[in-house]
């Protein structure tokens, strides 16, 4: 390096061109900041403690985790932007360029243009997954991986989707997360997620014919630590039996008068119930096969033992001219996830709450305005039709192994329709439209063999890529390996 | 080869027990075993490994090898087989909980068929998978699982069940000869009256009655994989391996010239048969031969030594050679001595990895790369030794682990990029963030922090050494780590379990190093 204080000698030396000009002008001075190798040294170091820690942490927890912690953090990201400035910037520093910089300026440049393709890929294109079955309808649209808001507001009768994941949302009664509903003034406010949301049983007063007694039992074993609400009702959209774990029987008649039959070659226990002569009481029957083991009558708030292990059963409620209905409920494992959500509007006045499961659309109200709220995997529409025509798996000589997967699919240009039979085996993947451009440019959908089901040998779920990014991602690739052959081992003749 | 072979079976069978009688031309006949078609002697060592961890066996007062246990057990199953001890319990947890003793290994069918609390750990795996197939057994449910398995072979060896050797009319599989069938009738006839003829006929007229079917490999691939089997040419090539190590240490002065040259052709020679090995191996899977633990440890120790060779071949340094022979060597040991952590059986691959295309650029050039990495390893131990010997190595010896290094960036930027290729066309996602290729992404990064630095003259040889040191800790967690500690992520084709002693044991060895070359460096810039 020329020390800036000497004497600057004519003609300039390439480096001290470089010097001189780092010392007169600010751009100048910057560029070589961002492009200095002690902060190329800086971000390998720290980019790669930090995907060390990601992976001990995905070991720990999961990969969902790891993912929004780190990989996807937005601090992680801008810090891989800071890393192509750096590669971008340092082959500024070494203008003007010579031969033996080749390799030097392929390499990264390739490096920010995989960087570039892996972002255009992850913002234009998606991944997602489709279920097909030989015997099923041609799918139109497939699963994402990620999760979204359906919005659809009364205002306009638009649909909309808005990202949202609730494992990363961390909301509580005083501290709620507010998004606004597109196209009003309205927001909606969610105050408490959950992984788990099972359906609760419950009583309420019915509206509409076709109704009859509605019971709600609680199961509960000591030694289980477990308890368990059943609700029962004699209404013709009501449940009249539960399988009990598919161990046992439990059903509700609304007559008395005609004990049932059970089963003398299924050995299964039971439990008949069926409403008692007092309001409020409940007549029970508890047998296995064909016989009898016990009978009584049961108070509300009464506990009785079921001889089914220590298992014991509570009669919360019995009710005529009520009915069950179910709604979703925090619960400890199981279930599906979702949030508790209300309208707010400008003035902070509330609507009421209502959990929102996955997979369900649940209506908010406030004052005279309503939205419909989903919440599930965000499906995405594709430009034609893919069906199963065939599915064969098959395996290693003499076992149940597989050795490969084979989808016979047909595609179906909506438009024109026409078709265009295709094979998907595991490392050979079907594109469609295909063909070289499509191929190139990655303008192209992708079907690659992802999961069966050993249950069903005539499904399959395909992984489905649109990735634009894809071009992008090979030619960088290209570049870094070469780039690093040329800069290693081809020297130019001095 | 054939003829002593014949003479040792005629030998045993005049020594009275039944089950001796050996005849060479049983290892060749074809058996369904694992997915693939084997000789039959291959598939009596995988068998006895499976059940007992070993090759040999001391049975009935002497040292019995796999063809004469597992033969002996086929051909007289109502022997008190279930009284001897055979089968492997090697946890010592597990052992404990089940009140077996703790100094002993094997165990005898009987032992553990008795043994109660074995049965209800076996079937509380068992529950645990039927209610999620896809759960991942752990501690004692899996070592338990483990016992059962073997539990399971011996008895299908019992009762002739594993014995498949009949290409059946329609379908693809084998079906094992029932006792009333030929040719078993004929052998245990024959076996029972020790009439080596009779045995011999029968195995013969058998082989010839299959070959009519068509249903065989080639004999020559069976062959192949008989002589693969017997010659052991990783154990020869580090041996060789050894001794040029020996070789180039000992020759000073005048012998220096010499002793170079006898090193070359020593570990050339290893060279040569590791690489006949390898291609036996290629044959016959009809694969490369990296894709499990035990397969890309062989493959290490191979490209270590290629690249010193190529080195030795343009710098003729000796240090290059010197650097690769410990490692090598240490490999190559590790995985001749623990087969029951390195499986050296051949397998089917999962469907994922059937592309033989992608499969060799990839896995091949990260593989090498590790190799690479592991010579620059050998020749930084050879700086670091030479300074806590207390010399000054030489610049070049720096230059020189420098042009390892960058083989190794090269290799390992390479492999890397093609692996995201590889899921980018077979699967979809180029990068997925998955701890394998995170790992390899780090020990790159790794890898070029060292470079850099060195070229921005923030460290110089001294430092390179050590980086080359600690560096190779990351590929060790890219290489065993990811796949052994970690147990996450999508490469689970190749998980396994146990080693973590030796993998200590190396990474201690290699810190000490490390610290006593910066101990022994600062005391003397300090004087």
């Amino acid at each position: 390096m020329a020390e800036s204080g000497a004497p600057i000698p004519l003609p300039l030396s390439r480096a001290g061109r470089i010097a001189e000009r780092q010392r007169r002008h600010p751009v100048w001075r910057l560029i070589h900041l961002l492009g200095s190798l002690k902060l190329a040294l800086l971000l390998l170091a720290t980019i790669g403690t930090t995907c060390a820690i990601a992976t001990f942490t995905e070991s720990r927890f999961d990969a969902a985790v790891a993912r929004a912690w780190i990989y996807k953090a937005p601090w992680f990201i801008a810090w891989l932007g800071l890393l192509c400035v750096n590669l971008f910037t340092v082959t500024l520093t070494r203008w003007p360029w010579q031969k033996k910089h080749t390799g030097f300026i392929i390499t990264h440049y390739g490096i920010i243009l995989l960087l570039i393709g892996a972002v255009v890929g992850s913002k234009l294109g998606f991944e997602g997954n489709v279920t097909l079955r030989t015997d099923g309808q041609p799918q139109r649209k497939v699963i994402t991986d990620r999760s979204c808001l359906q919005v659809e507001s009364t205002a306009d009768n638009y649909l909309y989707l808005l990202p949202l994941d609730t494992r990363f949302l961390h909301p509580s009664t005083n501290n709620p997360v507010t998004l606004p509903v597109p196209a009003t003034s309205l927001r909606i406010g969610i105050d408490a997620v959950s992984e788990h949301l099972v359906p609760e049983p419950r009583i309420a007063s019915p509206r509409g014919a076709g109704i009859g007694t509605a019971v709600l039992l609680e199961f509960t074993s000591g030694m289980m630590s477990q308890s368990l609400h059943v609700g029962l009702g004699t209404g013709d959209a009501e449940p009249r039996s539960h399988e009990f774990f598919g161990r046992a029987k439990i059903t509700l008649f609304g007559d008395a008068s005609s004990p049932p039959h059970h089963d003398t070659t299924v050995r299964k226990p039971w439990l008949d119930l069926t409403p008692g002569k007092e309001s409020g009481t409940l007549f029970y029957r508890i047998g296995r096969g064909s016989s009898v083991t016990s009978s009584g009558i049961l108070k509300s708030g009464e506990e009785l033992p079921l001889g089914w292990a220590d298992w014991h059963l509570r009669l919360m409620e019995v009710a005529a001219g009520k009915m069950i209905v179910t709604s979703p409920t925090p619960g400890r494992v199981g279930g599906v996830p979702g949030f508790h959500a209300f309208l707010m509007n400008p003035d902070g006045a509330r609507g009421d709450s209502a959990w929102i499961p996955s997979g369900e659309v649940v209506p908010l109200t406030l004052g005279t305005d309503m939205i419909r709220l989903g919440y599930g995997l965000e499906l995405k529409p594709i430009p034609f039709s893919i069906a199963l025509t065939d599915f064969q798996i098959p395996r290693d000589e003499g076992t149940e192994t597989p050795s490969d997967f084979r989808a016979s699919v047909l595609f179906k240009n909506l438009k024109t329709g026409r078709e265009q039979a295709g094979l998907i085996r595991m490392n050979h993947p079907a594109s469609y439209p295909g063909g070289l451009l499509a191929n190139a440019t990655g303008l192209n959908y992708k079907f690659s063999q992802a999961e069966w089901n050993p249950q069903d040998l005539q499904e399959t779920t395909l992984q489905v890529l649109y990735d634009p990014g894809w071009l992008l991602k090979w030619t960088g690739s290209l570049a870094i390996c070469l780039g690093i052959a040329t800069m290693f081992y081809i020297r130019p003749r001095s | 080869m054939t003829r002593i072979l014949a003479v040792a079976a005629c030998a045993a069978a005049l020594s009275g027990a039944a089950a001796d009688v050996l005849p060479a031309a049983l290892e060749t006949i074809v058996i369904q075993e694992g997915g693939r078609k084997k000789p039959y002697l291959v598939f009596a060592e995988e068998t006895l490994r499976s059940l007992s961890g070993k090759t040999s066996l001391s049975l009935d007062g002497g040292k019995r090898d796999a063809m004469k246990v597992i033969t002996g057990i086929w051909m007289d199953p109502s022997r008190d087989w279930k009284l001897k001890e055979l089968i492997l319990v090697s946890n010592r947890p597990l052992k404990n909980r089940l009140g077996l003793d703790p100094a002993r290994k094997l165990f005898s069918w009987d032992e553990l068929s008795s043994n109660e609390v074995l049965a209800r750990e076996i079937v509380s795996a068992a529950e645990t998978r039927s209610r999620d197939p896809r759960a991942k057994l752990a501690g004692l449910q899996k070592e338990a699982t483990d016992v059962g398995l073997r539990m399971g072979l011996f008895e299908s060896l019992l009762s002739g069940d594993a014995f498949r050797i009949l290409p059946p009319t329609a379908g693809s599989e084998w079906q094992a000869p029932t006792a009333n069938e030929m040719p078993l009738k004929a052998l245990r006839a024959a076996s029972s009256t020790n009439d080596q003829r009779l045995f011999d006929h029968t195995v013969q007229e058998f082989t010839g009655s299959v070959a009519m079917m068509g249903a065989l490999p080639s004999p020559g691939k069976i062959r192949l994989e008989v002589v693969y089997q017997k010659a052991r040419p990783f154990r020869w090539a580090w041996i060789l391996y050894a001794a040029a190590g020996i070789v180039l240490l000992i020759s000073r002065g005048s012998w220096e010239r010499m002793g170079y040259r006898a090193a070359w052709s020593l570990a050339g020679g290893g060279f040569l048969l590791q690489a006949a090995g390898l291609l036996a191996r290629v044959l016959i899977a009809g694969r490369p031969p990296v894709t499990n633990m035990y397969e890309s440890v062989i493959w290490v120790a191979f490209g270590t030594i290629l690249f010193a060779l190529i080195f030795e071949a343009i710098h003729r340094a000796g240090t290059f050679l010197l650097g690769a022979i410990p490692v090598a060597v240490a490999s190559l040991i590790l995985a001749d001595s623990q087969p029951m952590i390195l499986d050296r059986s051949i397998h089917p691959l999962t469907p994922v990895l059937r592309d033989n295309f992608w499969l060799t650029t990839h896995v091949l050039s990260i593989t090498l790369s590790y190799a690479a990495f592991a010579l620059a390893l050998g020749v930084a131990h050879v700086a670091l030794g030479r300074i806590i010997a207390g010399r000054n190595p030489s610049e070049t010896l720096y230059i020189y682990l420098y042009k390892t290094l960058q083989v190794g960036v090269l290799l390992l930027a390479t492999g890397t990029i093609l692996g995201g290729v590889w899921a980018n066309y077979s699967w979809g996602r180029f990068w997925d963030w998955d701890p394998k290729e995170t790992w390899a992404l780090i020990a790159l990064l790794g890898y070029l922090f060292l470079l850099h630095g060195r070229i921005s003259g923030m460290w110089g040889g001294f430092g390179l050494a050590i980086g080359s040191v600690l560096a190779f800790l990351s590929v060790l967690m890219a290489w065993y780590g990811v796949n052994f500690v970690l147990g996450a992520g999508l490469h689970s084709y190749g998980f396994g379990t146990g080693g973590f002693p030796l993998v200590a044991t190396f990474v201690a060895f290699e810190l000490l190093i490390v610290a006593m070359a910066v101990l022994r460096r600062s005391g003397r810039s300090k004087r």
